[in-house]
């Protein structure tokens, strides 16, 4: 009888059941039938990941009414103009090309990086990298907010906003950048954390802050960031940082015509109660607020 | 009287194409590159590239040319991982029949030994085997996806059926 190898398609045959009867019971007396017969019913309990196809055409949506708002509002002789702005503004031009994530108000956002590194984006933060040379150079992030990363090992990890950054190897982290101000919490490994003018190293449980150049340092015990389980803490934070992250998270203005914001806050507030929140950071300053509407809120002294 | 062409520009009509398409661009770069993320990043190119020239594909077309946008893309893309699949803890004895006693093995090692031969296979062969295997897709709709003749598929998953005897008959 024929061997099953013979031919350079039996096996594909006999997979999708096209082989004769005859041809069927010759193969199921040969050695290697019942293995085969494994390595199908086998290859049936493997499952393929799935991917949520709704959220996938909604990006292609995105995408695609990105493109279409840019071309009609370009008149053409705009283009000598675009061409020439871009040259000048080559910087800007470099960040076009880049991968951007953001998020919305009151939004967290996870993204997994291209070497499987992952960051976990607050409210109404923006991540953005270079696609290419992960492997081969430095791997290096933007960030203008704040996030929370999980580094796998590997080359240097590097974070930078306009003029901080912090480099590790492979460790968990968090960092929050905005004008002026950038904190960085170590939870595991070590972490370099680096401004125009000096540099620092902090590891599990320390954390630092640059404000005009100069570092503070304290420790704290917590694992994760606290605003990843829906709540936001501050270590004698300035109350501009406590105010903007309020205004982020619910998206709502602040007014504080009167108010010291260098002053410092220590304490938290939750993300599913505006009045509560407000009321834990501005009770404790002596601060008094008022809804002038829905979404904007003064404060004055109390 | 011809019929009315369906163009590719209407956005039902693209949604439908979107259905009916899109998992196997996925599933098939993901064998292809064992990357789901770089896999979903290469569909949405295609689909926004399918968008962008709509009005030059026809609906008819419009499978292949996602088809070969997203291969372009992925040979584009040097850096591929192991495609692993995942084992979905099943019981194998659920399925009835019989083992010879060289396949008493411990089912779990088995699982395991299979997801591994799978990730060796030749890619050209493991997209023909999981296409196949996985995605219910005839022979002559994997030639197509493929952009061979259906001989051709049909000898990749002979070879990868040989190859996997192979590997897995190896330790008894």
């Amino acid at each position: 009888m024929e061997k099953p190898d013979n031919t350079d398609d039996f096996l594909a045959k006999w997979a999708s059941g096209e082989l004769s009867e005859k041809e069927i019971n010759a193969f199921k007396k040969s050695k290697d039938y019942t293995l085969y017969e494994t390595i199908l019913e086998g290859t049936k309990l493997l499952d393929v990941p799935t991917v949520d196809r709704e959220q996938l055409f909604d990006r292609i949506k995105e995408d695609v009414s990105k493109e279409k708002k840019v071309i009609p509002l370009i008149p053409r002789w705009a283009y000598a103009a675009v061409a020439s702005i871009a040259l000048i503004l080559g910087y800007t031009f470099f960040f076009n090309q880049n991968i951007t994530h953001q998020s919305g108000f009151g939004e967290q956002l996870a993204v997994t990086l291209p070497d499987g590194s992952e960051a976990i984006l607050n409210a109404k933060s923006k991540l953005y990298y270079k696609k290419g040379n992960w492997e081969q150079t430095e791997r290096t992030v933007f960030l203008e907010g704040e996030a929370f990363f999980k580094v796998k090992k590997g080359n240097t990890f590097t974070v930078k906003s306009d003029k901080n950054s912090v480099s590790v190897l492979g460790t968990q982290f968090n960092v929050n950048a905005s004008a002026g101000f950038f904190e960085v919490i170590c939870y595991e490994g070590k972490v370099k954390v680096e401004n125009s003018t000096s540099s620092r190293i902090i590891t599990r449980g320390q954390a630092v802050r640059s404000i005009k150049s100069s570092f503070e340092e304290w420790k704290l015990n917590d694992s994760v960031p606290s605003w990843t389980i829906g709540e936001s803490s501050f270590t004698n934070t300035p109350l501009q940082q406590v105010i903007s992250a309020l205004e982020k998270q619910y998206k709502i203005t602040i007014k504080s015509r009167n108010i010291d914001l260098a002053q410092r806050y220590t304490g938290g507030f939750a993300h599913n109660n505006l009045q509560n929140a407000l009321q834990t950071i501005f009770d404790a300053m002596n601060i008094k607020f008022i809804f002038t509407n829905n979404d904007t809120i003064e404060l004055s002294e109390e | 009287m011809p019929e009315k062409q369906k163009s590719v520009c209407d956005e039902k009509t693209f949604k439908m194409i979107f259905d009916n398409h899109s998992e196997v661009i996925l599933n098939f770069i993901y064998y292809k590159c064992g990357d789901m993320t770089q896999a979903e990043d290469i569909t949405q190119d295609a689909f926004v590239k399918l968008w962008k020239n709509c009005k030059k594909v026809l609906f008819e077309k419009a499978k292949s040319f996602l088809m070969k946008v997203a291969q372009n893309a992925f040979f584009n893309e040097a850096k591929h991982k192991k495609v692993i699949l995942k084992y979905n803890q099943q019981s194998f004895s659920s399925i009835q029949y019989d083992y010879s006693p060289e396949f008493l093995m411990e089912e779990k090692e088995f699982m395991i030994r299979l997801q591994r031969s799978i990730s060796e296979l030749p890619p050209k062969q493991r997209e023909v085997f999981l296409l196949s295997r996985k995605d219910k897709k005839t022979y002559k709709e994997i030639a197509e996806i493929i952009g061979l003749t259906q001989k051709a598929v049909e000898r990749r998953m002979h070879l990868a059926l040989v190859e996997l005897r192979e590997k897995l008959g190896q330790v008894v």
